[in-house]
């Protein structure tokens, strides 16, 4: 029974930290540099919903989408203020510029929202479905099908569209992506806004059952990188896995010994990927493609 | 050598007359100074919707008229960590006038300042009731909240006494601070909890705790977690069909807690803490209830009193002479000191605040009714 409700879990925070790994990723092979401002945004989501939820009346799933516009709009600025004016700079720059940006926002966040914390309203309505004597939140089902729904989405848009040939150009090469007339700047900016808006609705999902803060941007950022190098940089499915595998990892290690341990398994991950590969940390590898 | 002696009597006389003069210059500046009484709190993070209540309390005690010497009361953010709130409390320490200093609720922060004053021999004052034990007393603290000792002992009993408790398990913060856990004061009563598991203070999936709790079929959940784990914890747990009695310290107490979640997730929740304005009756209660509401537009908890309270005692202090920081200190080892929660008194180890009480929700509404009051809480 226990591991029936530990699976449930661990599959919907898979999904939301799927989202996540995704939108990192997507950067990651655009500008071949890790973005270290995601994990903000993944709060700037869910507070985004909080904020919206007390302005304008609407459903969740409505909520969802709006907080999906504002995630992207917030991924355009960033590509603007934190990426294009560097582009041209070894991925290093990005590095630093990324977390500098994404620690303005945060501290923005905390000035904004301050001593203010509060759940995002469920997409499927509260409570859980009882199956036997296991009972499953209707929430992880909701994030389940939304982030299946995105990520379906998310891989029409990259394989079956003139944007995500124009995106694997860029990718390839910019200089001749340009060459051939492609708007590498314009492409940029829609990649940082695709994968902001994954985050942002990562962020609002959790939202209902997590009290984020800025101070979670970090957790968030550090998943999404480890799922990310589980995928070898270059394979959105890759990441997608690794995401999983991050969430029942943690679910169940903290389960059966403890949420400390979780955690430490976590950074000994990191730990081992800086140790062995280093040089993924401003995408040294080929990245091709997705 | 006499010449020399000589000179260096003059220039003592010359240096002593100038220092005279000086002191005789800067005399009504002196008199003049303002007194200042710094409040301490997190303005964001985790702990912040604790700090919020204890800014909004010192708020509206120094909104009222005192008589007597004018005191600057200001909130100072203590930062994420007590590195951040040490520098922030040695720096307040520096400005001159400071007679007190106001220290954040609950955490390690409050325990980071305690050397400080104690070295700096300023008064600390904090509004605590998760964390800080006043043990070994410092002659220079002063906590108006009951210690965590009281209230996880109002919460073990509450929970065996009242609710008839056999088969409890226990969830709290990893790292609690040194002293009697929930276990050791079930086992005073009686009981031994099924399982008692600890969760890190940052926000985290508590899911995967909460199930491996609920798989040992608790007959009750006792929580002693802050107040944004605690509202996660009641969320997740629902979320999961563990639906057992819960019996929570302070945290649970609190409206700004109680709005977090449905009114039919907190069905069967009961809290300890210091008081519940909301809960009380009596025209003195009332008032600070309606006049908080109008200043901050959310509804006073225990924190919020606790820190009213305090103030009003401190300023009534400066009010009645205490206008340096050892005046201070004696005047509230001193005697009995009456507030709207409570009548507080020291017990020469910090503890001011010697009563509990429990509140539970009944899931129709977000307002718990009063259920049992200790005081004092026994041991």
């Amino acid at each position: 029974v226990i591991v029936v409700q530990l699976l449930t879990d661990g599959l919907a925070l898979g999904s939301a930290y799927t989202l996540m790994a995704l939108g990192f990723t997507l950067i990651l092979i655009a500008v071949r540099a890790a973005n270290f401002a995601h994990g903000t945004v993944v709060v700037a989501g869910a507070l985004a919903g909080a904020a919206l939820a007390g302005a304008i009346p609407a459903a969740p799933i409505a909520i969802l989408g709006q907080v999906v516009a504002v995630a992207a709009v917030l991924g355009v600025v960033l590509c603007v203020v934190s990426y294009l004016p560097i582009a041209d700079r070894p991925p290093a720059v990005f590095l630093v510029s990324s977390l500098a940006a994404g620690n303005f926002l945060a501290r923005g966040v905390e000035l904004d929202f301050g001593a203010t914390l509060t759940f995002a309203q469920p997409l499927l309505g509260p409570g859980a479905i009882p199956i036997g004597a296991i009972a499953l939140p209707r929430q992880s089902f909701a994030i389940i099908s939304a982030a299946l729904l995105l990520t379906v989405l998310l891989q029409l848009l990259l394989r079956h569209t003139q944007f995500g040939r124009r995106l694997r150009a860029v990718s390839d090469d910019p200089s001749m992506a340009s060459a051939l007339g492609i708007g590498v700047p314009i492409m940029l900016a829609i990649v940082f806004a695709i994968a902001s808006a994954l985050a942002g609705a990562a962020g609002y999902m959790l939202a209902n059952q997590f009290l984020l803060t800025g101070a979670d941007a970090v957790d968030f950022l550090l998943k999404a990188y480890l799922a990310a190098a589980l995928g070898r940089w270059n394979s959105l499915l890759g990441a997608a896995i690794g995401a999983f595998a991050i969430a029942l990892i943690e679910v169940f290690v903290a389960a059966y010994s403890s949420a400390a341990i979780a955690d430490a398994a976590l950074y000994l991950g990191l730990f081992a990927i800086l140790l062995i590969r280093p040089k993924l940390l401003f995408g040294g590898t080929a990245i091709r493609g997705t | 050598v006499p010449i020399a002696s000589e000179r260096i009597s003059a220039g003592s006389w010359l240096a002593t007359g100038f220092a005279l003069i000086s002191l005789f210059v800067r005399a009504p500046e002196l008199a003049a100074q303002e007194l200042r009484l710094p409040i301490l709190v997190p303005l964001a993070g985790p702990l912040s919707p604790e700090a919020r209540s204890q800014r909004n309390g010192a708020l509206l005690a120094a909104s009222e008229p005192t008589p007597g010497e004018v005191v600057e009361v200001e909130i100072h953010d203590a930062g994420l960590t007590p590195e951040a709130a040490s520098l922030a409390f040695e720096r307040l320490l520096a400005r001159p006038g400071t007679i007190g200093v106001f220290g954040p609720a609950l955490e390690g922060k409050s325990f980071a300042l305690l050397p400080i004053a104690a070295r700096a021999e300023v008064p600390v004052i904090t509004i605590s009731g998760a964390e800080v034990s006043g043990e070994p007393g410092s002659p220079w603290h002063f906590q108006f909240y009951p210690s965590a000792a009281e209230l996880k002992t109002t919460v073990a009993r509450f929970a065996v006494e009242e609710r008839g408790a056999k088969r409890p398990a226990i969830l709290q913060h990893l790292g609690d601070v040194p002293g009697p856990t929930l276990s050791q004061h079930l086992a005073r009563h009686g009981t031994a909890g099924v399982a008692s598991l600890s969760v890190p203070r940052i926000g985290q999936n508590l899911v995967p705790t909460l199930a491996r709790i609920k798989a040992a079929s608790p007959d009750s959940l006792l929580l002693y977690l802050n107040r944004a784990t605690a509202a996660q914890a009641i969320r997740q747990a629902r979320s999961i069909g563990f639906d057992v009695p819960i019996l929570a310290g302070p945290s649970l107490a609190a409206p700004s807690t109680a709005d977090l979640l449905d009114p039919g997730e907190l069905k069967g929740v009961c809290a300890a803490a210091a008081s519940a304005p909301i809960s009380e009756t009596g025209p003195a209660i009332e008032s600070f209830v309606r006049r908080y509401r109008a200043q901050f537009g959310e509804s006073a908890d225990s924190l919020a009193l606790a820190q009213y309270d305090a103030l009003r005692i401190v300023l009534g202090a400066v009010a009645g002479g205490a206008r340096t920081p050892s005046a201070l200190r004696d005047a509230l080892h001193k005697g009995e000191h009456r507030g709207l929660a409570m009548t507080y008194r020291s017990d020469g180890k910090g503890n001011m605040a010697h009563q509990t009480v429990v509140v539970c929700y009944d899931g129709i509404d977000r307002t718990p009714r009063l259920a049992k009051r200790y005081s004092p809480p026994s041991r």
